[in-house]
């Protein structure tokens, strides 16, 4: 046995498949170590995380690569015969490959995994260097690693190559077809990342428990054991550099389980041997098919044949069968063979149902206890931006892989190669096949969420397939004809393959952007199209769709061309002395020419799209925004303890154009020198991805000389500005220092413009729907921006930026940073504001503060609103048609109500999605939320600081739900078409337009001085105003509904959280924030009563609420502690700064 | 050495691809003839234990072991293997091994020792002209040295049993007299079992034949043996002064008293001749010539061709009968 487990070895070594997988697996595994990291508390779950994200991404594609080499290479190299009628048994021919296999792959994974925890420990001590707070591996606990990997190559990595061998041995018993094992692989991966994401697995982003019993039965049943060994992660905390695999009940069991199921698998796979199947299928390889093919090819031939039998007026055998153009032929041969073929069968006939299942499960699902009347949009949105995407992409690959490589599948490759039929022919004919497939199945989709809409009752709506259907079509045109030019082209199918491999791992995976390539051109073929809405339909991103796929248009085109040009006719030889290009009819000069144009335009195309993409949004990707914002910190850090004045007061001028997406804003910062020492410059500066605005300083008023930004330093009366080293940045030097308590009025004007590369974000938009400039990050700052500073420590490292302090909010108890007025003025950063702003009539704008007059002139409406209050640096304006145009068909209603001395308004477009009444009645639920919210908490707590509170309706690309002073936005779908579904406890709505209500108080009124200790007081404390309006509007049973919703939430989240045991006001995970929040104010409402905490919330106010000195999270468990008395001190203690709930 | 009886093999889709197969092969070197689609590879495949036989026995009896120790390959396919060596008529091979790291590969399946290995490989690649290309890899070795290693690799392990589906296949004259001589001259003490168009090739290099046409056994003797049986009948005839150019199967003239059989066409100095069979001179301008074994296959063939259409004609007048019987009620 042992010397057929070295011959195996011995042919393994000669691989050179393998010997590739011997350098990308460890090759990717660096990337993964350097690349990718994981949300985890210790460095020990951190390496087991890059571990297991090996082998659910790498060890499938390896295994799909390699086990048909291994398994089938009998097969594949027809040496069945050779083979078999050695002594040698099946049995044991079979057992030494496997073995072999398995040894290979195992030292092969392993030594990489060793690999990837030395390099990582190498890293975690070269950045320990500059963090104080990163715990270094130490010898003890490096031998703890050691055997953590151990216990992973043994007890993981082991048994899912046994698992992967098993199900390859099977496999090779059935199917003589390498694509199998690919399919298989892809299927493998795929799928179990599905599940994965179910099952809420730790290095999917997004993942969540979406069923428990499915959780629950992959604790017992996941053939990879990655479920119950992230069960065993949670609860390690920082202090645990081990991980302790094998501590987990289940997970012992289900390892053993799986190891022995598994080997009895192999075994029953190896001493079952299917004779008489092999000779079946052998003979009918060698017999029926050949003959059908030979058949085939014979008529094809004589039909690709006919225009030089033509030509020379000689007579043929003629097939009736075959008629028509050499175009036509072709397209009815490859289009039969590959649409007759088992899986594109099995694809296209069980796709229709994957669709119908996919829609129908979650079509008129908005939220938990929240639906809506659903239509063809709901539907298509289902599908058109995952499902159809990336398995239409696989598909592409797949087609494209089978349409080029037909020929050689029938052995007929060199006979229609050497026929006169031209290489542009050959090439139309595959992709018009292509196109064809991808209507069938854009058809076959369509057909899936028809039926689903039907059975749901949706109401449907035919344009919305033929637009959505035909954008997501197009893309995936383009996508197929790219590889099936680049199969063309490439002569060698394992790389043609491996290519298109690539290009989809690069469009569909984070890896692209772990190497750093984050262009948006990464994905191929696509663009960066939004899913459309209800609120605006594809307006929020519909500029982007011609540029992109001009480029890509021309970029495919080239490809085409280029393979009529070097087309290898399928024959797919090795070199290019091998085919004479003569002899395959290449008429070279047109196509050199044609190829060389299209290819300077594409690249002027990607060049002019990349340049625009930069101007719209100079820091486009990642790495440009953290090396602007160290470059940030590294040149204006000192600015942070230097006197800077505070803005008391801002006027702001804006014009907005909706229909040209244009905006022009000329601000005045009243500044006052609030702290004793004398101010001689301060900074003023934007975001880098906008430019620097135009600066001047009015003295005395107005009056004052303008000063332009530019290269050199220019003078105005009063001050210098000077242009910063960072974009977006500029010092303003006085000329005379501005005394304590002074004022000075600082200009900036600029300009804003609607980008129509880059969807819209949820930072500003200006569209004839709606326009909504939020003034951060848009406006020029006072002052060095501690927002803007790196927070990752590795980042910080990588930029050489000093460790930042990682205070906890409990741990800053002591620290009181705001002693001098400057100082809280700073942090606060309020102020009072005064707007003009110009629409084209039929348009209503709204700024902070209330509207005190309006003025029209010419087709413009000017509206002035002014705030008396001083309020968060944090202004919105708004720009809403009230009468239909040309460019807007939707008005917009404005819903006013009085509540006390505050009028609650609410915008929201009529879109005509839900009918009149439910608009009128979801306006009312959400009037009813702010209303009960603000008399509640202007009675109990403090009254509310405007007269206006106001609701926007928004689209779907962003939050749900956001708070602004004097403001909230909420999300269309959730807010104003979603309705309670019959099992519902409490309207979602209603509990959303209290929380975003809450936050006025929560967040824009107190817990906004301190960022780093902010959370607990802005959304637990937002929680904690949910229960008491539900339980006020719909008694205990509805609170408590929601209790039970929310501990559902945070447990389902809970189960993979690996961070550190905390209490509330330490709390950095939203599940803890928000969920955790509800079962804990539950609590302390049951133990304390409601006038307890409400009187707490009092006196936090009297003593932190602005001006005075900003509140911290401590500031409200001392105000608790001190009302509820010291009998409470143990519940509040353990609450809010325990961790009852992390078990 | 191999006595073969009633083996019967019937494909799934109903191909009959061996009927009731009765056939004794002796050591020594024996050819097995017969047109495309006979059944000479499924019956190749049955005895190598590639596939399993509806029915009958195929027994083995190794040269020098005790007539007891009777090999049944049906019932224990894997015996034979141990003393097989096996070219079929269509192999490939692994790709990126060398010629030698894959006669090693073969020999560790065929259970020989390193020694073993070192001893034969050497020799066996001198013998198949291969020693050159030893290193070379086998997927890009042309046909004809594909051929030669496929040769080499049956040979492996000095089987008593050699089976070799149209070995020749590829090779040039030269090459195929080599193997020709390398054949005969390890023929002494084994099976060696030619499957081969090449119906000269069986007559110069076998002692035994058998024809095997639609699955059956037409005859099994000695090459001489068979030849005799034609001695004496086989005419050669210029085509171009014949009246008459169709003389297959004249015996249904009144004018052809006797049986006669078209043979085959051939060429000579460009203009055709036929070889026929008949009793006696067919025709003034025949001249008798000395049979050969090609004589005796095509002289098979046609009397194969004959009795089916015979039975044809049987069948259709059956069904005709029947037919009209239908019709009168």
């Amino acid at each position: 046995m042992m010397a057929l487990v070295r011959n195996e070895l011995h042919f393994l070594f000669r691989q050179p498949l393998f010997w590739l997988a011997c350098i990308l697996v460890p090759a990717v595994g660096y990337l993964f170590t350097t690349g990718l990291s994981a949300d985890a508390p210790s460095f020990g779950i951190q390496v087991q995380l890059k571990y297991v994200a090996l082998v659910m991404l790498i060890l499938p594609v390896y295994m799909g690569g390699l086990l048909p080499a291994v398994l089938l290479r009998e097969q594949t190299s027809s040496m069945t015969e050779l083979i078999s009628a050695t002594p040698t048994t099946f049995f044991r021919r079979e057992l030494a490959k496997t073995l072999s296999f398995v040894i290979c792959t195992w030292f092969l994974f392993a030594l990489t995994f060793f690999a990837i925890g030395l390099i990582a420990v190498d890293v975690m001590a070269s950045s320990s260097d500059l963090e104080s707070n990163v715990l270094i591996p130490s010898s003890v606990n490096m031998m703890e690693l050691f055997i953590d990997w151990l216990c992973f190559v043994t007890l993981i990595l082991l048994p899912t190559i046994l698992v992967y061998a098993a199900c390859g041995l099977w496999m090779a018993k059935w199917q003589s077809s390498v694509f199998s094992f690919y399919a298989f692989a892809l299927v493998v991966m795929v799928g179990y990342l599905v599940l994965a994401s179910l099952t809420g697995s730790p290095i999917l982003a997004g993942s969540a428990i979406a069923s428990d019993a499915l959780y629950q039965s992959m604790m017992w049943l996941d053939p990879f054991g990655f479920t119950s060994l992230f069960a065993g992660f949670t609860g390690a905390g920082e202090d645990h550099q081990t991980v302790g695999i094998g501590s987990d009940v289940k997970f012992v069991i289900n390892r053993f389980v799986v190891f022995g199921a598994t080997l009895a698998i192999i075994w029953k796979a190896l001493v079952w041997q299917r004779l008489d199947l092999k000779v079946r299928h052998l003979k009918e390889l060698q017999t029926a098919p050949k003959i059908q093919s030979q058949a085939r090819v014979a008529q094809l031939l004589n039909a690709l044949m006919s225009p030089l039998n033509r030509r020379k007026q000689t007579n043929h055998i003629n097939f009736e069968s075959e008629s028509g153009s050499p175009l036509q032929v072709l397209f009815k041969q490859i289009f039969s063979s590959v649409g007759r073929h088992k899986v594109t069968l099995l694809i296209l006939l069980a796709w229709p149902f994957l669709i119908f299942n996919e829609v129908l499960s979650g079509l008129a699902y908005v939220e938990p206890f929240s639906e809506k009347a659903t239509d063809s949009l709901d539907a298509v949105n289902r599908i058109n931006s995952d499902v159809l995407p990336v398995f239409g992409s696989l598909l592409m690959a797949l087609w494209s892989w089978q349409i080029t490589g037909l020929f050689i599948s029938h052995q007929s490759h060199e006979l229609i190669a050497t026929t006169p039929i031209k290489n542009k022919t050959l090439l139309a004919s595959q992709i018009a096949v292509i196109v064809a497939l991808v209507m069938m199945l854009s058809g076959l989709t369509a057909l899936g969420c028809l039926a689903a809409e039907l059975v749901a009752g949706s109401h449907i709506i035919g344009s919305v397939y033929l637009i959505e259907f035909s954008r997501v079509g197009l893309n995936l045109v383009l996508l197929g004809v790219l590889f099936v030019s680049l199969q063309n082209i490439i002569r060698s199918r394992m790389l043609g393959s491996a290519l298109v491999v690539t290009l989809l791992v690069f469009k569909f995976t984070p890896i692209s952007g772990s190497l750093g390539m984050t262009h948006t051109l990464w994905n191929i073929a696509g663009t960066p199209l939004q899913q459309s809405d209800h609120f605006w339909g594809s307006a929020g991103s519909f500029s982007v769709f011609a540029p992109y796929m001009a480029v890509w248009l021309l970029v495919v085109s080239f490809f085409v061309v280029l393979a009529t040009a070097l087309s290898h006719r399928g024959t797919f030889f090795g070199s290019f002395q091998r085919v004479s290009l003569k002899q395959f009819n290449i008429n070279g000069l047109a196509k050199h020419w044609t190829a060389s144009l299209l290819a300077v335009l594409s690249l002027l195309a990607i060049i002019r799209l990349d340049q625009q993409l930069v101007i719209e949004k100079p820091l486009t990707y990642s790495h440009h925004r953290e090396a602007w914002k160290a470059e940030y910190e590294h040149t204006y850090r000192h600015w942070l303890n230097k006197p800077t004045p505070v803005v008391e007061h801002l006027d702001a001028k804006i014009k907005i154009e909706p229909n040209s997406g244009f905006g022009q804003f000329e601000l005045r910062y009243l500044l006052r020198n609030k702290d004793q020492e004398d101010i001689n410059s301060f900074l003023v500066g934007r975001y880098g991805n906008f430019e620097a605005p135009s600066l001047y300083v009015e003295p005395n008023g107005k009056g004052g000389g303008s000063v332009q930004r530019g290269l050199a330093v220019h003078r105005s009366i009063s001050a210098v500005i000077e242009p910063g080293q960072v974009s977006g940045q500029s010092i303003v030097r006085l000329a005379q220092p501005l005394k304590a308590n002074q004022t000075l009025t600082l200009v900036a004007k600029f300009t804003l413009e609607q980008p129509k590369l880059w969807p819209v974000t949820s930072q500003f938009y200006i569209k004839p729907e709606m326009t909504y400039v939020r003034g951060v990050p848009l406006l020029p700052v006072i002052g060095f921006q501690p927002d803007w500073m790196l927070r990752n420590q590795q980042l910080r490292t990588q930029y050489q930026l000093p460790a930042m302090a990682n205070l906890m909010p409990s741990e800053r108890f002591s620290s009181r940073p705001y002693q001098l007025e400057w100082q809280r003025e700073l942090a606060y950063e309020w102020t009072t504001y005064s707007s003009q702003i110009e629409v084209p009539t039929g348009y209503q704008a709204i700024g902070p503060g209330k509207l005190t007059h309006t003025e029209s002139t010419g087709g413009e409406t000017t509206y002035f609103f002014d705030s008396t209050q001083p309020m968060r640096q944090l202004p919105s304006w708004f720009v809403v048609p009230v009468t239909a145009t040309n460019a807007n068909q939707i008005e917009w209603q404005i819903t006013k109500q009085q509540v006390g001395n505050v009028v609650t308004e609410v915008y929201v477009p009529n879109t005509k999605h839900v009918t009149e009444l439910q608009q009128k009645n979801a306006v009312a639920i959400n009037q009813l939320g702010m209303a009960d919210t603000l008399k509640w908490l202007s009675k109990q707590v403090k009254p509310y600081l405007h007269s206006q509170l106001r609701m926007f309706a928004i689209p779907n690309n962003g939050p749900t739900g956001f708070a602004m002073p004097q403001t909230m936005l909420i999300g269309y779908e959730v807010g104003f078409m979603a309705q309670p579904t019959k099992e519902a406890g409490f309207d979602q709505r209603y509990r959303r337009a209290v929380h975003e209500t809450a936050h006025q108080w929560f967040g824009h009124d107190i817990g906004n001085g301190i960022s780093e200790d902010g959370a607990f007081l802005v959304e637990s404390l937002a929680k904690y105003v949910e229960l008491v309006m539900i339980e006020q509007r719909y008694g205990n049973e509805a609170k408590n509904a929601l209790v039970e919703y929310e501990r559902r939430r945070f447990e389902n989240q809970q189960r993979f959280y690996y961070g550190s045991a905390r209490g509330l006001v330490d709390a950095t995970s939203p599940h803890q924030q928000y969920s955790q929040a509800t079962l804990v104010f539950d609590v302390l409402r049951t133990e304390l009563g409601d006038d307890v905490i409400v009187e707490a919330l009092k006196q936090l106010w009297v003593e932190h609420g602005y001006p005075n000195e900003p509140a911290t999270s401590m500031d409200f468990v001392t105000a608790l502690k001190s009302v509820a008395g010291e009998a409470h001190h143990r519940v509040i203690e353990q609450e809010l700064l325990g961790a009852p709930y992390a078990n | 050495m191999i006595h073969i009886s009633n083996l019967t093999k019937t494909y799934p889709d109903g191909t009959q691809a061996l009927k009731g197969i009765n056939l004794d092969l002796p050591t020594g070197m024996v050819g097995l003839l017969g047109p495309n689609g006979a059944g000479k590879s499924s019956l190749m495949r049955t005895i190598v234990g590639l596939q399993q036989a509806d029915k009958g026995q195929i027994r083995l009896t190794l040269p020098g072991s005790n007539a007891n120790a009777v090999i049944d390959v049906l019932k224990d396919p894997h015996a034979i293997r141990q003393t097989l060596g096996y070219l079929p008529q269509y192999f490939g091979v692994y790709p990126n091994m060398s010629c030698v790291a894959l006669l090693k590969h073969m020999a560790v399946l065929k259970g020989l020792s390193k020694e073993q290995q070192a001893e034969q490989i050497p020799k066996l690649l001198e013998l198949t002209n291969l020693s050159a290309f030893a290193n070379k890899s086998v997927n890009r070795f042309s046909g004809g040295m594909k051929q030669r290693f496929g040769i080499a690799q049956a040979l492996l392990g000095d089987p008593k049993v050699v089976i070799m589906d149209e070995p020749t296949a590829g090779l040039d004259p030269e090459e195929r007299e080599r193997l020709h001589d390398m054949l005969i001259s390890i023929s002494k003490d084994k099976l060696i079992l030619l499957s081969t168009h090449i119906v000269e090739d069986v007559e110069n290099l076998c002692r035994y034949t058998a024809l095997l046409f639609n699955g059956e056994i037409k005859a099994a003797d000695s090459v001489a043996n068979l030849v005799n049986t034609i001695s004496g009948k086989i005419w050669t005839m210029p085509m171009s002064d014949i009246q008459t150019p169709t003389l297959v199967n004249q015996d249904d003239t009144e004018e052809c008293q006797f049986k006669m059989y078209q043979l085959n066409k051939s060429f000579r100095f460009g203009e055709p001749v036929f070889r026929v069979f008949a009793d006696s001179q067919p025709h003034k301008l025949a001249q008798p010539i000395q049979a050969t074994l090609q004589d005796f296959y095509f002289y098979t063939r046609a009397q194969n061709e004959e009795q089916a259409r015979k039975t044809q004609a049987e069948l259709s007048k059956g069904t005709s009968v029947r037919m009209n019987g239908g019709a009168l009620k």
